[in-house]
């Protein structure tokens, strides 16, 4: 079953050097349940793509579609991680969680705090709870972030280079640890990275976006089994795929 | 010696020097009385007069303390519409800023004739010179949000007014407060020199019956409650600062030990 689907997708910018054409005829579909990556160097469009899936920037053309519904307006089955956190400087780390339960009101106080709890116990923040934001370090607050977009229950997962701020242990560890929330919590996943390791470690798919015109070029599925763990990292199979979606980007001159 | 105890120990050693060389030059007789006159007997007359110097005090905190209340509702107020509301910006914002190069002072005469010689005048002068700052800090305030914060709220579905509440608002508080500090102390401007124009109550109005009357140790008496009466005001508007915004940079504490 598909659930997101691109249907070529275009987005025209206006500057003052003139017209920028920064994606061009888009076509992408996400099953349920699936985790797809997608991969391209800085200012190639992926995250103007992820907004445009999300109805957050309209696009110049084609069409989206969520659950077969055409997406005109944000879509709010959703939850959204920034490469930023976004926290609030003024809310607990609880509190920034149940965030997305205060502005939708649509579970009951009691569930939304028992499931925030839950979900900070399982990324390790267990007696974070009353921290407040400015108390935590990179990585930590990112988990808030993850568990603010899971608490709740969304079909979709979107994620804009989530771990793009972070250093690169921390990055390693975020991975494992998004992969287990994942399997304990399935949904569809958009996560865009420019991280080749980082793609093939967590996703089904990656698709590889070109530079200007944002177009995509490659769509390769991972069949690695899961959980997958650290070792992984040094499996002939997975250098393989590190190696393919390499030197696909070179063939594509995504990278030079 | 303990941080805390140099913050209070250290101005005050420079006030009793300033003082008392003040002091001793005055009865030492190289400054004469009515240009600068002991700092003992202007502590004496403050005594002296203390019923008088507090009813002209209570009137004119009240001036101060309204007229900052205004400003406060008017430039939060108008900031949220300029903020929100387009049009509204594009009409009436550069006239706000022109309005700003007219002088308050200069209206004083004006708002005589408007208002008479009460309260009215007094605050309203003390408003229009408030409301600026508090406005501007305000929109600062209010637009400050980033981006993503707007499109994560949006997947969230939240209205306007729930981004306004749980966002933009909490996220412009220190801005606001920024400018309700400013706010205050203008606003103690204000209302002094609305009392400079026509009074017949207030420190301000004291100020001017000294100078009448060449009695500079009155003169600096009210000099004395005017700077502790604002100093005052500006410490409530910091005490509310940090309680409501206890999670704020400027605020907190958590970088002392970093800073030591």
């Amino acid at each position: 079953m598909t659930l997101v689907e691109l249907n070529a997708i275009s987005k025209r910018y206006r500057s003052k050097t003139g017209d920028v054409l920064a994606l061009q005829d888009v076509d992408l579909a996400i099953g349920d349940g699936e985790f797809v990556s997608i991969l391209g160097p800085s200012g190639c469009g992926k995250s103007t793509l992820l907004m445009i899936a999300g109805g957050l920037v309209p696009a110049s053309g084609g069409v989206v579609r969520i659950a077969g519904q055409k997406i005109s307006r944000p879509y709010t089955d959703v939850g959204i991680v920034f490469q930023r956190d976004l926290l609030f400087d003024w809310r607990t780390v609880l509190r920034n969680v149940l965030l997305q339960a205060d502005i939708r009101r649509s579970m009951p106080r009691e569930t939304a705090i028992e499931r925030a709890k839950a979900l900070l116990t399982k990324t390790g923040l267990a007696g974070f709870e009353n921290h407040y934001p400015w108390e935590l370090s990179g990585g930590m607050r990112q988990r808030v972030a993850i568990c603010r977009a899971l608490l709740h229950d969304a079909k979709l997962l979107m994620m804009d280079e989530p771990f793009g701020a972070l250093d690169s242990l921390t990055r390693d560890q975020m991975a494992i640890d998004l992969q287990r929330l994942w399997m304990s919590y399935p949904r569809s996943v958009m996560f865009v990275t420019h991280n080749i390791a980082e793609a093939v470690f967590l996703s089904d798919r990656v698709v590889i976006m070109s530079p200007r015109p944002g177009r995509i070029v490659a769509d390769i599925t991972i069949d690695l089994p899961r959980p997958r763990e650290i070792d992984v990292y040094n499996s002939t199979s997975f250098m393989s795929y590190q190696h393919r979606l390499r030197h696909t980007m070179e063939e594509l001159e995504v990278l030079k | 010696m303990s941080d805390r105890l140099q913050a209070v120990l250290y101005p005050t050693i420079v006030l009793v020097i300033v003082v008392g060389l003040w002091e001793g030059a005055s009865r030492a007789g190289w400054i004469a009385p009515y240009i600068l006159p002991a700092p003992s007997t202007i502590l004496a007359k403050l005594w002296t007069l203390r019923e008088v110097l507090l009813l002209h005090t209570w009137a004119t905190t009240l001036e101060i303390v309204l007229g900052f209340l205004v400003a406060l509702v008017t430039g939060v107020a108008l900031a949220v519409c300029l903020t929100y509301v387009k049009p509204f910006e594009r009409a009436f914002y550069p006239w706000i800023i022109a309005t700003q190069a007219v002088p308050k002072v200069a209206l004083g005469p004006l708002f005589i004739i408007w208002f008479g010689f009460g309260l009215t005048p007094k605050i309203v002068i003390a408003a229009l010179i408030a409301f600026f700052p508090i406005m501007i800090g305000t929109m600062v305030g209010l637009k400050s949000i980033e981006r993503d914060a707007v499109f994560l709220l949006r997947s969230m579905g939240a209205t306007s007014l729930q981004a306004f509440w749980h966002a933009r608002l909490p996220n412009g508080l220190p801005q606001i407060f920024a400018g309700m500090k400013v706010g205050i102390v203008l606003a103690s401007v204000g209302a002094i020199v609305g009392e400079f124009v026509g009074a017949n109550e207030g420190l301000g109005y004291v100020l001017l019956t000294a100078n009448g009357t060449v009695d500079t140790q009155l003169l600096f008496a009210a000099l004395l409650v005017i700077s502790v009466l604002s100093t005052a005001l500006y410490w409530v508007v910091h005490l509310a600062e940090s309680m409501f915004i206890r999670w704020h940079v400027s605020v907190r504490d958590d970088l002392a030990a970093a800073t030591m």
